[in-house]
């Protein structure tokens, strides 16, 4: 009886020990301590170390990095970075949770919003007199560059957060030009989008014939990104605005009202009807792996991706898998009358890959911070990162062009987790300007070649970085999320023949999607353009 | 048997206090072993109900719930006001009802079945395949899904190429995305569930069944006549938490179906919810999304509350 009762007892204890276990908590309250113990603290005595939270792929990506090494020791700034989630959203949301724990590391990525959100709340340091103070040549950008001063101040004056420059890019059209010649298609005469979908056709007939699996045109993700092609990209600017511009600047950016949707979407369907597209990727389950086969296996010949995904296929399989394999970069298209159609692109500033300072830091601490990030606006920093060490991974010519001496292909193809030369700025590393020119340069001479021709300012239309305020991107992202949704869905509905594609529906159409708010946000949208820059 | 009831007599004499007193007295390691599950109830499921407090509030991460701006009722009226919400609740509904109306009965069906095989170690191999694929996760069992309906190389479209018919991107089409949520459901789940209806089954007293044989009942009216009632009040009582749950459709799954085509049949309250709290490219706005869980909550408690007085009324059973 004895032992049963103690036997209870044990039982009923270790039962109740192991269910408040997981309820350990941060009695401090505010935002320092978990992480930051080994940071903040030590920091605070030397101020030669901070941690920083960062989503765990660009952590991965920032230990591979040569200059990165070469940057900490100039600086003699260590960063110690408490590892976040591999999916950057997933990142943005432990943000909150650490924010709301109390375990938030010395610095943090965010989103923008957070940053001046919990900047304005008390949770992030007001940047703006520290960086008079410890971080001038990033003061002196800001003040040369009074589009990213508004990007990054709030009402009051305060800056809570600092973002990246981000390279500036479109998607290209990659074709394999083996295929093109062998179907008797000339490459360079495919100048509009009328010889586009002729040279699809060519190659449906030469191709398809014997493989049902073949279609000429096809793609990731989703399929709605030929607006630009057809002038019906979103857009805002003094006139006004159309379509969702917010979030989508560059990729799936359409405007259902403008005069070329329409033919857009019936191009897309005579496309679709022709097999000249894969219908599973219009239809949306298309992945990336699936795409990746259909290049690779020659059950496609085209695409309008990525900049350098076309040198990704010939690194990637495509000649092992076909000798003759050989991927192109097209030119953009152009109208009837042989102008450019110009196309969306990425943004100079984004809200995504902010850095922000936890509140509780002290002075030394913060800093540390801004003494390495300002490094990387210092002329010695920013050749660092652009271009590394010369001598090692460049060179300077007479005329005092610089060459790159390090290869991009066997920097980029060394093993996961190997130190390399590597200057690809589409990540967060450090907050830092991008040598426009040095980012396409870091390419194989396919890509460096394409992007040299490609990405010219005449080629590019307009995509103004616009300041939103946080009750703007609240209400905007509420509609987005039934607006963009449904508007796919239609889209995808009229080109797949769920819906049949004719005027009458088609406004009807654009009339539904008005009622769930898409003059809203044009209206939301035009309202931010004003305010930014008038 | 007369003492007994003297003593259950005096017993209810006592006041309450004394009575819980002294039972406690007696049964004090029953009591000792309840507490963990009360402490772990109270910590993981009433205590972050106060959390929902944050559906009234301009919620703030950093504010925390007691200094985050109250707002009252802003989120509610937004919702309300929101054109969009009327489909998603459609979406919602049509396809909580269907999983309640064509996933329920199966696994009653399997156990009735199942019970009915004579030889025990077939009986006991099928029970444990049936219940492995509730361990597979939403993601493989929905990857599987798009290699057997693949339009290229799936089996069923191969099949339906043979016959001469053209192939069919299931994945992609509104009107299929329902079925084979429901199907995914089904095989999912019904032999998991089926454990419940099975052990119920085993607690029948077997007299019954040698009283029907006696009767002359054959194995289908034994079926219809002892077990069915035998196990129904598991199944009222399963029915009941399955109408609670009648909102809680499976995001996880919706989402990697979830694809521009489907969207109209597919986009569902949840889905949304997600996209607001965690795929915004602004603020986090998790009161909004706090908000309309709430609503869902409350509408799916109503419905318990009305389904357990139905079945008080109409089959003698309820589940409290």
């Amino acid at each position: 009886m004895r032992k049963r009762r103690a036997a209870a007892l044990i039982l009923a204890a270790v039962m109740t020990a192991g269910s408040i276990a997981g309820c350990g908590g941060n009695a401090d309250g505010g935002t320092s301590g978990g992480d930051s113990a080994g940071g903040t603290e030590t920091a605070g005595g030397s101020a030669d170390s901070y941690t920083m939270f960062m989503r765990s792929q660009y952590h991965d990506w920032i230990e591979e990095l040569n200059w990165y090494d070469v940057a900490e020791e100039k600086t003699g700034i260590t960063v110690e970075y408490v590892d976040g989630p591999e999916e950057i959203a997933d990142t943005y949301t432990e943000v909150d949770q650490r924010i709301a724990s109390g375990t938030l590391p010395d610095a943090t990525m965010c989103k923008l919003s957070q940053a001046k959100v919990y900047g304005s709340q008390g949770a992030f340091v007001d940047l703006a007199p520290y960086l008079e103070k410890y971080a001038p040549n990033y003061l002196a950008y800001i003040e040369a560059n009074p589009d990213y001063a508004a990007y990054v101040t709030d009402e009051n004056g305060a800056i809570y957060g600092l973002v990246k420059e981000s390279p500036i890019f479109a998607d290209l059209i990659g074709y394999r030009a083996d295929q093109f010649a062998e179907a008797g298609i000339d490459a360079a005469a495919v100048k509009t989008v009328d010889d586009f979908t002729e040279a699809l056709r060519s190659l449906k007939a030469y191709y398809g014939k014997d493989n049902p699996n073949y279609y000429p045109l096809s793609g990731r993700e989703s399929a709605l990104r030929f607006a630009a092609w057809f002038g019906a990209a979103s857009y805002v600017d003094e006139n006004g605005s159309g379509g969702i511009y917010y979030r989508y600047e560059k990729d799936n950016s359409f405007n259902i009202k403008a005069e070329g949707a329409y033919k857009w979407i019936e191009t897309m369907k005579t496309w679709y009807d022709e097999g000249l597209i894969n219908p599973s990727w219009v239809e949306g389950t298309n992945g990336e792996g699936d795409w990746e086969s259909q290049m690779l296996e020659g059950n496609a010949s085209v695409f309008y991706d990525y900049y350098n995904r076309a040198e990704w296929f010939m690194s990637n399989g495509g000649p092992e898998s076909d000798p003759d394999y050989d991927m192109q970069v097209l030119d953009f298209l152009q109208d009837e009358n042989g102008n450019v159609m110009k196309v969306t692109h990425s943004l100079l500033y984004g809200s995504d890959c902010c850095i922000a300072v936890n509140a509780a830091c002290d002075e030394e601490t913060i800093a540390a911070v801004l003494k390495f990030l300002d490094f990387f606006y210092t002329e010695e920093g920013m050749t660092l990162a652009n271009w590394g060490v010369e001598g090692e991974s460049f060179a300077t010519a007479e005329d005092g062009s610089r060459q790159y001496t390090a290869d991009y292909t066997t920097e980029e193809s060394k093993a996961a987790g190997e130190k390399r030369w590597s200057f690809l700025s589409d990540r967060l590393t450090v907050c830092k300007p991008v040598d426009q020119e040095a980012f396409y340069s870091w390419n194989t001479d396919l890509i460096a070649e394409a992007a040299n021709r490609c990405f010219v300012d005449e080629n590019f239309l307009d995509r103004p970085v616009i300041v939103y305020t946080t009750e703007q991107e609240e209400q905007l992202s509420n509609l987005i999320a039934a607006v963009y949704e449904s508007e796919c869905s239609g889209l995808t509905n009229f080109i797949v023949g769920n819906t049949e594609l004719n005027e009458e529906n088609w406004n009807a159409f654009v009339e539904e999607m008005d009622a769930l708010g898409l003059s809203q946000i044009e209206e939301i949208q035009a309202e931010a353009y004003r305010n930014t820059f008038q | 048997m007369k003492k007994s009831n003297n003593n259950r007599r005096s017993a209810k004499k006592l006041p309450a206090g004394e009575r819980l007193k002294k039972d406690l007295h007696r049964n004090w390691q029953l009591y000792l072993l309840l507490i963990p599950g009360i402490v772990s109830l109270i910590l993981f499921k009433l205590g972050p109900l106060g959390g929902m407090v944050i559906a009234f509030e301009d919620f703030s991460a950093f504010k925390g719930i007691f200094g985050s701006e109250w707002v009252g009722l802003e989120h509610f009226i937004q919702m309300f006001q929101d054109p969009y919400m009327l489909k998603l609740i459609s979406n919602t509904v049509i396809l909580a009802i269907l999983s309640v109306v064509c996933v329920f009965p199966i696994p009653v069906l399997f156990s009735l079945f199942l019970n009915e095989v004579k030889w025990k170690k077939i009986r006991n191999s099928v029970q444990s395949m049936s219940f492995l694929p509730y361990f597979i996760s939403a993601a493989v069992m929905v990857s599987i899904m798009y290699t057997i309906l693949s339009p290229s190389s799936g089996i069923v479209n191969v099949l339906i190429n043979k016959l001469g018919g053209e192939p069919v991107n299931f994945m992609a089409k509104p009107e299929w995305f329902r079925p084979i949520y429901v199907f995914l459901q089904i095989w999912q789940t019904f032999g998991y569930t089926a454990i419940i209806y099975i052990a119920a089954i085993a607690g029948i007293d077997p007299a019954l069944y040698e009283a029907a044989e006696v009767d002359g009942a054959n194995r289908w009216q034994k079926m219809w006549h002892v077990t069915l009632p035998g196990i129904s009040t598991s199944v009222i009582t399963m029915l009941i938490i399955n109408i609670g749950n009648i909102f809680t459709v499976d995001t996880d799954r919706i989402l990697l179906m979830y694809n521009a085509s489907n969207a109209s049949t597919a986009d569902v309250i949840q889905t949304y919810v997600y996209r607001i709290a965690f795929e915004s490219p602004g603020f986090p706005n998790y009161s909004y999304g706090t908000a309309v869980n709430l609503v869902k909550s409350i509408l799916a408690f109503a419905l318990v509350i009305i389904a357990n007085k139905l079945a008080d009324k109409y089959a003698e059973t309820r589940l409290f």
